[in-house]
């Protein structure tokens, strides 16, 4: 494998020296592109309380390119799907090489306390989501406890 | 046709430049890298009929279109419409301004008019141009720097910053707009929420500074038709047009635009399913000669209709491991070629078709093997010929397997004849260069013309051909079908001929290659005519015998 670019040995070392409240990030050992990711619900949403686990990949292009980064715990929100998979710009057209891997994790927070319907990726919750809002807030609830409450 | 081409010849660049009009399509740079035989497809023979003001072509089956390249479209098109502009009624904007714009409108130069005139400063908010401060891009020299974006210190590099003053070093930002490219649209700063666009002198002068290049520092033609942010706008926009179609070539750059309505006509050609009037395939070429078919984006495949072509391919791509495996397990027997399989027993063979004897390992007549001391005098003949095993579809592969090699084998050999082509053609060129060094005028240019000629008769002709074993293939059994394989016949070996006469120019027992080149003339400029003409006879016949219903294509194969 060629050599780790320094811009992801800084950005890892940042992560660990000074990680964002609510937010870990810790590379694996075995590829140092790799990280195993969670998120804290925010307060204030269906998902508060919640932890969420994560996994993002850095690609070869990095940071020409945006991570690729995917929910591993099941939840229910209009703009992530069945997989995992988030849409957000700036994980797509609106990535930008001056982004980095903290800003994109505060940025996938920021989506769980702000889930955006009109643009889905998950049709089916978006309905659910538009048809009946407070009900939805309910399944998103129930999922949380559910799938995402820490086991200690 | 090409029976009524005119007399049309631009072989050698320099013959006839001066004729062209510069708004036509047939831009040359500098003529150095130019092939100078065009081998493949026949541009030179192909009539041009004047539409609003410039030279469109007119293809086979009077299909009209413009031959591109990017480089020729860059500059005749794209960069017309920026001149148009920068030198009439925008004056006022520079030429960075003018080309974002119009790459932003989709090159409308009359909405980049409207808009200024509309709103001129929502025009250029719109195009990440800065609004009532004057553009103040910098890249530069500087030392002791740390990109945020690399996180690389540097003693000493480059850095680049548009208006809005956020620099990052020039490896970032090369990387960055090499990335950008493939959307094909305007590029902005590297900045999240930053909207100013880089305009295309500066994405040369960082590419020429990374790539140790050299455009001067100053706008040319050159630099233009080269400028990375143009091509790739350029090739996004070929792609997302259905007025325009990519050469199907490998590794062509060209592309063909058809001319009038385009909607229209393209959707005549797709609706012409099923259809047997082969004078509707719409075979245009690309600016390097390359003849291929606007429907169905392949090459010319006359005289076949392109749903037959599709029909076809997609047999050869189920059928050829089938014919792959037939090639690879099989030999051909000695004196009727009918493919045999080795399942086991001794190298005696009797061929079931033929009853000719011979020997596996040589291939020989067995005859030939009586006293010798490899004997297989125990051969029984344990395989009774299996009258069963020539069922029907047996006799299906055997049929289409005939017409499979043939079409296969003039594909190969017009890989073979290109070859052979590209080399009499360094070894002409060659000729002449140093004959012109020497100052001797005993032989011009004028005087070889037939040799590209020929070539192109080589090509088209074995073409022609190839797509008449997958005409032949479909077409239902008549007597006029019959006449139609004796023509094929005709064509076949004319065609052989004139590719032997190439051959035996270019064969290492022949050390004076241009002497026999012109001691060919005659014979080279007889064959062509009659490959030509042996070929448009087939493909004007069988489109006749089709019109008429003479000839029909089998639909139960």
């Amino acid at each position: 494998m060629a050599a780790l670019p320094k811009r992801i040995i800084k950005e890892t070392e940042r992560l660990v020296s000074d990680p964002v409240p609510g937010i870990t990030a810790i590379p694996s050992e075995d590829n140092l592109r790799y990280f195993e990711v969670t998120i804290d619900g925010p307060n204030h949403s269906p998902y508060a309380d919640g932890v969420f686990n994560l996994e993002l990949y850095l690609p070869d292009d990095y940071p020409m390119c945006a991570p690729k980064v995917r929910f591993l715990t099941k939840i229910y929100h209009p703009n992530i799907d069945k997989l995992g998979r988030i849409c957000l710009d700036v994980l797509k057209d609106n990535w930008s090489p001056a982004l980095q891997i903290r800003t994109i994790l505060l940025s996938i927070q920021a989506l769980l306390g702000a889930p955006n319907p009109d643009d889905p990726l998950a049709n089916d919750v978006a309905d659910d989501w538009k048809k009946d809002e407070k009900r939805a807030i309910e399944i998103a609830k129930e999922w949380t406890l559910k799938y995402a409450t820490k086991k200690d | 046709m090409s029976d009524d081409d005119s007399d049309i010849f631009f072989e050698y660049e320099y013959d006839q430049e001066d004729d062209l009009d510069e708004s036509s399509f047939c831009f040359s740079s500098d003529g150095e890298d130019d092939v100078m035989f065009d081998v493949d497809g026949e541009n030179s023979d192909t009539p041009q009929t004047k539409i609003s003001d410039t030279l469109a072509n007119v293809g086979a089956n009077g299909t009209l279109y413009y031959p591109w390249n990017v480089e020729q479209f860059i500059e005749n098109k794209l960069l017309a419409k920026l001149d148009k502009l920068a030198n009439g009624t925008l004056t006022a904007c520079s030429i960075d301004e003018l080309l974002i714009m119009l790459q932003v409108k989709g090159w409308q130069e009359d909405e980049v008019l409207n808009d200024y005139f509309d709103n001129r400063d929502k025009l250029y908010e719109a195009c990440g141009l800065p609004v009532g401060v004057p553009m103040r891009n910098t890249l530069k020299k500087i030392k002791n720097y740390s990109c945020f974006v690399c996180c690389e210190d540097y003693s000493e590099t480059y850095v680049y910053s548009l208006t809005c003053g956020h620099t990052y070093c020039i490896n970032c930002y090369y990387s960055y707009i090499s990335n950008e490219l493939a959307n094909g649209g305007p590029i902005t700063c590297i900045e999240p929420d930053c909207k100013y666009t880089i305009p295309y002198r500066d994405v040369t002068d960082i590419f020429d500074i990374v790539n140790k290049t050299n455009h001067g520092g100053v706008t040319t033609i050159k630099s233009m038709v080269e400028n990375p942010l143009l091509v790739a706008n350029t090739k996004a926009m070929i792609n997302s047009k259905r007025k325009y179609k990519w050469c199907p070539a490998t590794d062509c750059n060209g592309f063909a635009e058809l001319v009038g309505n385009v909607n229209d006509s393209v959707e005549s050609l797709s609706s012409a399913k099923e259809s047997v009037d082969i004078s509707k395939v719409p075979i245009v070429t690309c600016s390097e000669n390359h003849e291929f078919c606007f429907d169905c984006n392949y090459e010319n495949h006359l005289p076949c209709p392109c749903w037959i072509v599709k029909k076809w391919i997609k047999k050869c791509n189920d059928d050829s491991e089938t014919a792959n495996w037939i090639d690879a397990n099989t030999h051909g027997c000695p004196q009727c070629q009918s493919a045999i399989e080795k399942n086991g027993g001794c190298n005696h063979m009797t061929c079931k078709k033929c009853k000719f004897e011979f020997c596996w390992i040589c291939f020989e007549d067995w005859k030939k093997h009586r006293n010798d001391y490899y004997s297989c005098n125990k051969y029984r003949n344990e395989r009774q010929e299996d009258e069963q095993r020539k069922n029907r579809s047996k006799q299906s592969l055997e049929r289409y397997l005939h017409f499979y090699k043939r079409f296969a084998i003039h594909e190969n050999s017009m890989k073979g004849d290109l070859k052979t082509m590209a080399q009499i053609d360094t070894y002409t060129r060659l000729y002449m260069e140093d004959l012109r060094d020497q100052g001797k005028k005993n032989l011009s240019w004028n005087d070889i013309q037939f040799l590209p000629t020929a070539m192109r008769a080589l090509q088209n002709g074995r073409k022609a051909l190839k797509w008449t074993y997958c005409f032949a293939y479909y077409l239902g059994k008549s007597n006029f079908a019959t006449i139609f394989e004796g023509n094929q016949d005709f064509l076949n070996k004319t065609v052989e001929d004139l590719s032997e006469v190439f051959e035996q120019i270019m064969s290492k027992k022949n050390p004076d290659k241009v002497g026999m080149i012109l001691k060919n003339k005659t014979k080279l400029r007889n064959l062509s005519e009659l490959v030509n003409s042996r070929k448009n006879m087939l493909i004007n016949g069988a489109r006749a015998n089709l019109d008429d219903g003479l000839l029909w294509f089998d639909n139960e194969i």
